[in-house]
């Protein structure tokens, strides 16, 4: 049983503790566990919090004993990327420059949740503020394949999702950087509505495009994270002032009669093959759970990744002058050259960028006016290798980013492996402040199929970590 | 026109940023390259297209209360 406890889905290790069946104790005794036996291969973690983790695990086993508890999640680990700020614990980024910054505050995020008595296990891997290298604590390996990468920057959440390191964890999103990791590594991964969750006390890069959201084994898994996370912040003035609904609410009420659009450019050019075939057989599938295929046009499409780079890095630079000013040598080159890159758009050029970001919107909004979501494919190509991380990486945020730059919720889900054992992942868009009905459709595929329940295989790993 | 280093050096020194001449050659190619994929995206007509209000103001309910292409 304790072999299997790591890759139990959240919901039902909570229904485990509540009948008194587990403790939370135990479970984060496997899970450390694992990270003692893979970290060092996988490089999922920058920080592990063992001895406060099983404190908080042993006062958690004692309030639930005498009915103190605060919900599903409580006693149930969770893990934070390492640009969220958890108080007493340090707080990296991947940087330098940032080594021995111990923040005292938690992140909002990171408050709610251990409000809900979720239990910090540890801060995982990232890539140098979100969109450098990771040149200190290691890179992160793909557990479907360890001489492949992860995807960034939420690297360390997803592999440790996947690989049994994590129960389930947080991650960021700029340009896709919660849902390529889950792409890769075949976990969900959600991409909330800007606005949806307070970004108080995590390291920005853009402020308008950076979102925080859960990255779990299971759509429902998601939905609690989301609704513990969520909700208006007076200390981030870009959360939405807006109800939070059940978001567990439509889960298991299947999707007869819904409308799902397919983008008619650019989301669907240039696949590799076999994402190309899991993600025909995906959309055969939604069809016959009841779901209805509608063509929408969206040609702005193919304009918008370079855009979303030059507005996410003029704005990253904004809140990086200070820092590069001062330690300019302790980043890394590439968050360097990336980062300061965005000093030097000039403002009219930042200005046409933002107008194109509205003529997409209001595409954008046109066609979601026809359907319930949309369904693309997260990625065009499976999990690339290490050595192409470190040489440069191919472009993954082709079909990602263009999410950021319009705020709609966006959620990854796995759909199918290559023959070579490499996720694929599907993409589903919905509009603003929807999230209830992304589950509910990505519910109803994951019911349908059984690539959740697929495990990595880490005695491989072990065995070709010899190799690499 | 395409950005060259030297500009970008003396820009660079103007906001007190040491970069490397690699870092500047990096730049200038991400620049140069932005910047050709702007001019083929370039509109004919500007104005009017003013910035999407929903990433600078707190957000009401959009279906209720936001009007139409009010961005």
């Amino acid at each position: 049983m304790t072999s299997e406890l790591p890759f139990l889905s959240l919901t039902t290790l909570s229904d485990l503790i509540a009948r008194r069946q587990i403790s939370p104790l135990e479970i984060a005794l496997a899970v450390f566990e694992r990270i003692d036996r893979y970290d060092p291969i996988l490089h999922s973690y920058i920080t592990v919090c063992r001895e406060s983790a099983l404190a908080a695990a042993r006062q958690a086993e004692r309030d639930i004993a005498a009915e103190r508890g605060r919900g599903p999640l409580h006693g149930i680990p969770i893990s934070h990327k390492d640009i969220s700020w958890t108080r007493g614990v340090r707080t990296t980024a991947h940087s330098r420059t940032l080594l021995e910054f111990i923040p005292d505050k938690d992140a909002t995020h990171v408050r709610r949740l251990a409000n809900k008595g979720m239990i910090l296990l540890g801060k995982t891997n990232t890539t140098e503020f979100a969109c450098g290298q990771m040149e200190i604590f290691g890179i992160p390996r793909n557990p479907c394949d360890i001489s492949r990468y992860t995807g960034g920057s939420s690297c360390g959440s997803a592999n440790a999702v996947a690989a049994g390191l994590a129960i389930a964890a947080t991650g960021s999103d700029t340009g896709g950087s919660i849902r390529v990791p889950a792409s890769f590594c075949g976990i969900v991964g959600l991409k909330p509505t800007f606005g949806r969750v307070s970004r108080y006390g995590v390291i920005p890069l853009s402020w308008s495009m950076d979102q925080v959201g859960p990255m779990t084994r299971t759509v429902s898994d998601a939905a609690l994270i989301l609704q513990a996370m969520a909700g208006y912040d007076p200390l981030d003035p870009t959360t939405a002032n807006v109800p939070v609904p059940d978001f567990t609410e439509d889960l298991g009420k299947g999707i007869d009669g819904v409308v799902l659009g397919i983008p008619q450019q650019h989301f669907f050019e240039g696949l590799d093959p076999e994402v190309d075939k899991s993600i025909k057989i995906a959309l055969r599938g939604l069809e016959e759970l009841g779901a209805r295929l509608q063509p929408v046009s969206l040609p702005r499409a193919r304009d918008l990744a370079i855009i979303g780079r030059l507005l996410t890095m003029a704005e990253a630079f904004s809140q990086h002058a200070a820092r590069l000013r001062r330690q300019v040598a302790d980043y890394g080159a590439r968050a360097r050259r990336r980062i300061a890159a965005g000093a030097f758009y000039l403002t009219s050029e930042y200005n046409e960028a933002t107008q194109i970001r509205k003529l997409w919107i209001q595409e954008l909004d046109r066609a979601m006016r026809l359907v319930d979501a949309l369904v693309i494919p997260t990625v065009p190509y499976p999990a690339f290798t290490i050595e192409d991380q470190i040489a440069g990486p191919p472009e993954v945020d082709r079909n990602t980013r263009a999410f950021n730059l319009s705020g709609n919720p966006a959620v990854s889900i796995p759909c199918g492996f290559t023959m070579a054992g490499l996720p694929v992942g599907m993409q589903l868009v919905c509009k603003w402040f929807d999230e209830a009905t992304l589950f509910r459709i990505a519910d109803a595929y994951e019911r349908s199929t059984e690539w959740h329940k697929r495990r990595p295989p880490l005695d491989k790993v072990q065995e070709d970590a010899g190799k690499h | 026109m395409p950005v060259s280093i030297e500009w970008l050096r003396a820009e660079a020194e103007y906001l007190g940023i040491m970069l490397t001449d690699e870092d500047l050659s990096a730049i200038c190619e991400e620049l140069n390259k932005t910047r050709a994929a702007l001019a083929a995206s370039r509109q004919t007509e500007t104005e009017g297209l003013e910035p999407p209000y929903r990433f600078f103001l707190p957000q009401s309910t959009p279906d209720s209360t936001t009007p139409e292409h009010d961005e």
